[in-house]
C-alpha cells in the first residue's frame, strides 16, 4: 500500500489520494474478497503408464505429473485465502471426490490435507485397476467419465453458488479439465447438455489435454462458455500450463495475456458411421445426422417420404 | 416457425402495468424471444404489430434473436388505433406458408385490446389457419374475449388472460419450450444441412463476409460452395443450403431423452440406507476408503452435490452425531432426499430442481452410458 501511493505522488497521474485510496480499494475487493472457485476433473488415464508409453520421447513418468499437479494445486490456494477448491477423479467407471474445500463445511472438513487426499486417492485408485487387471479382466478402451464428471462438478458449484452470497460482479466459476484420453462419442449427448447447462450457469470449462488428439467436446465447452482450451506440445510442461493460464480467475485473466485458441471443429459425427461429416441429412423428428440418405430413420423409425417432396 | 404478434392499439397505452401497457409487453417479448432461442436454436421467429386496424410486419422470419430485439426496441411508434386480429392472422398465414411442411408453424398473439376491427368474417381466417395447420395461442393482456378463445381453440393453441405483471411473463415464457407435435400432422423428412468449420480468430485473416461484404474476423465456410457467413444458423446466401452447428442441435437433445423424475424417499428406507452404509463401512473399517476423505462424518450425501444428508435419518440424529455438530449446520430443517430409480443414488432437493430444470442428465446415469447407446435408454 505504501509502495503504491508512493509511486503515485511522485507520477503526479494522481494528484487526490483518496481517488488513489478508493481505486485501490476497489481492485482489492474486485478480484481478491470473494475468491475463485475452481473444481478440477483429473482423469486417472493420465497416470497409467501403458499411456505414458505410448506418448514418446520426451515425458515424464506418472508421479512426476501427479507432483506438478499437486504444486498446481498448492499455488492455487496460496493465490488466496478465500480460494475455493474441490478435486474429482475420473475413471471409466466412474467419478470420485478427493477433496473438498470451501462452500458451507457440513460434510468435508476443510482443515483436511489436500495433498495427502488427492495422492491417496489416486494411489487407490490406480491400485484397485492393477488389482483387476491382474484378476484376470481384460484391459478397457482408454475413456473417461467426463459426463458425470460435469454434471456432478456443475451440481456442486450450483449448491455453493445458492449457499454462500458469491457475487456476479467477481469471478465466474471454473470447471479445470485436465485429460488424457480420447472422447466417447457415446457420451455426445450429456456433455453438450453439461455444457449448454454450465453457459446458463455462467460457469467457465477450461481444459488442459494431454493427448496426442484435440478433444472436440472439450475444445467445444472451452469456447462456448468461454474459457481456455490448451493441448501442450509435451506433457513436461503441464505446470507451466497450468500456473500460467489457468491459476488465474477469469477477471484477472483479462489483464494477462494468455493462450488463444486457434479454431474449432463445430463438426458433427453421423450417427451411422460415427465419422465427422460436413453435410448431413438431419431427420425432422429427432434431430439425429446421418450422412447418407436413408429410407427409415435408424434412431426414431420415422419413414421419410422423399420420393414425392423432390 | 413462431409469429409473434404484438398488439399497438390504443388499449396498449392504459397504465394498469408499469409503466404502461405497451412498454411492459415490450420487455416481456424481449425476455421470450431470448428464452425461445436458448430453447430452440433452430427455429425461425417473426414479428407483427397490430396497430391502427393494419398488421404491419416488423421483421421477417429469421434465426438471429439480437436483429429482432434490437428492431423491438426501437420501435417509436406509439400506440393507437384499434387491434384487427382478421388482418394479423391473413398477414401470418402469408409468411407461414412457404414454410417447408416438416415445420411446425404457430402464430403467438400478446392481446391487450378488448375489440377486433375486422374487414370480413373472422370465422373464415380461423378456418383457413386450421386448414394451414397453423397453431395460434393468445395471451390476453386485457379481459377474455369470446373471438380469442374460439381462435384458439379451432386451432388447437392455448388461451391463457395474466392476471398481474408476474402472471403475463409466465405466459409468455411457457411458449418458449417445443409443444409435443402430433405424429400424424406433421411429415417427417430428411433434410440436408450443413456443418461449417469455424475460422481462426486471427486479426490478421479478416476476410468478406455474407450478403453484405462485411470484413469480420470470424467467419464460417459453407461445406458445399465455400461462401463465407458470419453466424449460425443461417441459409447460405450463394447456394441456399442450411448451415448449423453440432450444438444447435444438441440444444434440443434433451427434450428427447428426458430425466425420469427422482422419487423422494421415506424416511424408513432412508434408515435402511444409512444401516447398509454403517455395515459396508464396519466391514471394511480398516481399509482407507477414498471416496470421502473424512467418512467417518457423512454417512448419506447427495451424489450430486455432496451436501451431507446425515439429519434426515431419524434414527441417527441423536446418536452417532454430537448435537453441537447438528446444531452447528446452518440447515437446522430436515432436507429432502430424493432417489433416481435408474442408477439408485440419492440426491438433495436442490440437486433434484437443478438436474431436471437446466442440467438434464443424472450423474449417476451417466456412468451407466458407458456400455449403453443412449438412444436405447428410452
Amino acid at each position: 500500500m505504501r509502495t503504491f501511493h508512493n509511486s503515485c505522488s511522485t507520477s503526479k497521474l494522481l494528484p487526490d489520494p483518496s481517488a488513489t485510496h478508493i481505486a485501490f480499494k476497489n481492485l482489492l475487493l474486485f478480484s481478491d474478497d470473494e475468491g475463485d472457485c475452481v473444481v478440477l476433473l483429473l482423469d486417472v488415464q493420465l497416470f497409467y503408464d501403458q499411456v505414458t508409453q505410448q506418448q514418446g520421447k520426451r515425458d515424464i513418468p506418472a508421479d512426476s505429473l501427479l507432483e506438478q499437479i499437486l504444486y498446481f494445486i498448492g499455488a492455487y490456494r496460496l493465490l488466496n485465502n478465500n480460494n475455493r477448491l474441490a478435486v474429482f477423479a475420473l475413471h471409466h467407471e466412474e467419478c470420485q471426490p478427493l477433496y473438498i474445500h470451501g462452500g458451507d463445511e457440513s460434510s468435508y472438513a476443510s482443515n483436511s490435507n489436500p495433498y495427502r487426499n488427492v495422492k491417496e486417492g489416486i494411489e487407490s485408485i490406480l491400485r484397485a485397476e492393477v488389482s483387476k487387471i491382474d484378476a484376470g479382466s481384460e484391459p478397457q478402451e482408454p475413456c473417461t467419465a467426463l459426463a458425470c464428471g460435469l454434471s456432478r462438478a456443475l451440481c456442486l458449484i450450483n449448491r455453493i453458488t445458492t449457499s454462500s452470497s458469491l457475487s456476479r460482479a467477481c469471478s465466474k466459476p471454473r470447471i479445470v479439465c485436465i485429460t488424457g484420453s480420447p472422447d466417447v462419442p457415446l457420451q455426445y449427448i450429456p456433455v453438450m447438455n453439461a455444457i449448454f447447462s454450465a453457459q446458463r450457469a455462467e460457469v467457465v470449462v477450461e481444459a488442459l489435454v494431454l493427448h496426442t488428439k484435440d478433444s472436440a467436446f472439450l475444445q467445444q465447452a472451452a469456447h462456448l462458455t468461454g474459457g481456455l482450451y490448451i493441448r501442450p506440445p509435451d506433457r513436461c510442461a503441464a505446470l507451466q500450463h497450468l500456473v500460467h493460464c489457468l491459476s488465474a480467475d477469469t477477471e484477472t485473466r483479462k489483464m494477462l495475456v494468455v493462450h488463444q485458441p486457434l479454431g474449432v471443429d463445430f463438426r458433427a459425427s453421423c450417427f451411422c458411421h460415427k465419422r465427422t461429416i460436413d453435410i448431413g441429412f438431419v431427420c425432422s423428428v429427432c434431430l439425429s445426422i446421418f450422412c447418407e440418405k436413408v429410407s427409415t430413420c435408424k434412431i426414431c423409425g420415422t419413414d421419410f417420404h422423399t420420393s414425392e417432396k423432390v | 416457425y413462431l409469429i409473434l404478434v404484438v398488439d399497438f392499439s390504443r388499449a396498449s397505452s392504459a397504465q394498469d402495468l408499469r409503466p404502461n401497457r405497451m412498454t411492459f409487453m415490450i420487455k416481456t417479448c424481449v425476455t421470450f424471444i431470448r428464452d425461445f432461442f436458448n430453447q430452440n436454436p433452430l427455429s425461425q421467429l417473426g414479428i407483427l404489430v397490430i396497430r391502427d386496424g393494419i398488421a404491419e410486419k416488423l421483421t421477417d422470419l429469421s434465426g438471429s434473436p439480437e436483429a429482432q430485439i434490437k428492431r423491438l426496441l426501437e420501435y417509436k411508434q406509439g400506440a393507437s388505433g384499434d387491434a384487427s386480429l382478421q388482418n394479423a392472422l391473413d398477414l401470418s398465414l402469408m409468411n407461414l406458408k412457404s414454410i417447408p411442411p416438416y415445420g411446425h408453424r404457430e402464430v403467438l398473439v400478446l392481446f391487450s385490446s378488448l375489440t377486433s376491427c375486422d374487414p370480413r368474417n373472422i370465422l373464415a381466417s380461423i378456418q383457413e389457419c386450421k386448414d394451414e395447420r397453423i397453431r395460434v395461442s393468445v395471451v390476453g393482456v386485457a379481459a377474455e374475449v369470446y373471438v380469442c378463445k374460439r381462435m384458439s381453440e379451432e386451432t388447437r393453441g392455448t388461451y391463457h388472460v395474466g392476471l398481474g405483471e408476474q402472471h403475463l411473463e409466465e405466459l409468455m415464457l411457457m411458449h418458449a419450450p417445443p409443444p409435443p407435435a402430433i405424429a400424424s400432422n406433421t411429415a417427417s423428412e430428411l433434410v440436408l444441412m450443413g456443418f461449417p468449420q469455424r475460422s481462426g480468430e486471427d486479426k490478421l485473416g479478416q476476410v468478406h463476409v455474407g450478403i453484405n461484404n462485411i470484413i469480420a474476423p470470424v467467419s464460417f465456410t459453407c461445406p458445399r460452395c465455400c461462401a463465407k457467413v458470419g453466424e449460425l444458423p443461417c441459409a447460405c446466401h450463394v447456394c441456399q443450403l442450411t448451415l448449423i452447428s453440432s450444438p444447435h442441435l444438441a440444444r434440443s437433445y434433451h427434450h428427447l431423452f428426458p430425466v425420469n423424475a427422482f422419487k423422494e424417499l421415506s424416511s424408513k428406507a432412508l434408515a435402511m440406507i444409512a444401516r447398509e452404509q454403517l455395515e459396508k463401512r464396519a466391514l471394511s473399517g480398516i481399509q482407507i476408503s477414498s471416496k470421502m476423505p473424512t467418512s467417518s462424518e457423512s454417512l448419506i450425501s447427495c451424489f450430486g452435490c455432496l451436501r451431507d444428508m446425515s439429519v434426515a435419518v431419524p434414527d441417527f440424529q441423536q446418536q452417532q452425531y454430537a448435537v453441537t455438530r447438528v446444531l452447528g449446520s446452518s440447515r437446522v430443517s430436515i432436507p429432502m432426499v430424493l432417489r433416481c430409480s435408474t442408477c439408485m443414488n440419492v440426491f438433495c432437493y436442490d440437486c433434484d430442481v437443478y438436474i431436471h430444470e437446466s442440467l438434464h442428465n443424472c450423474p449417476g446415469c451417466q456412468i451407466k452410458t458407458d456400455s449403453r447407446a443412449p438412444h436405447a435408454r428410452q
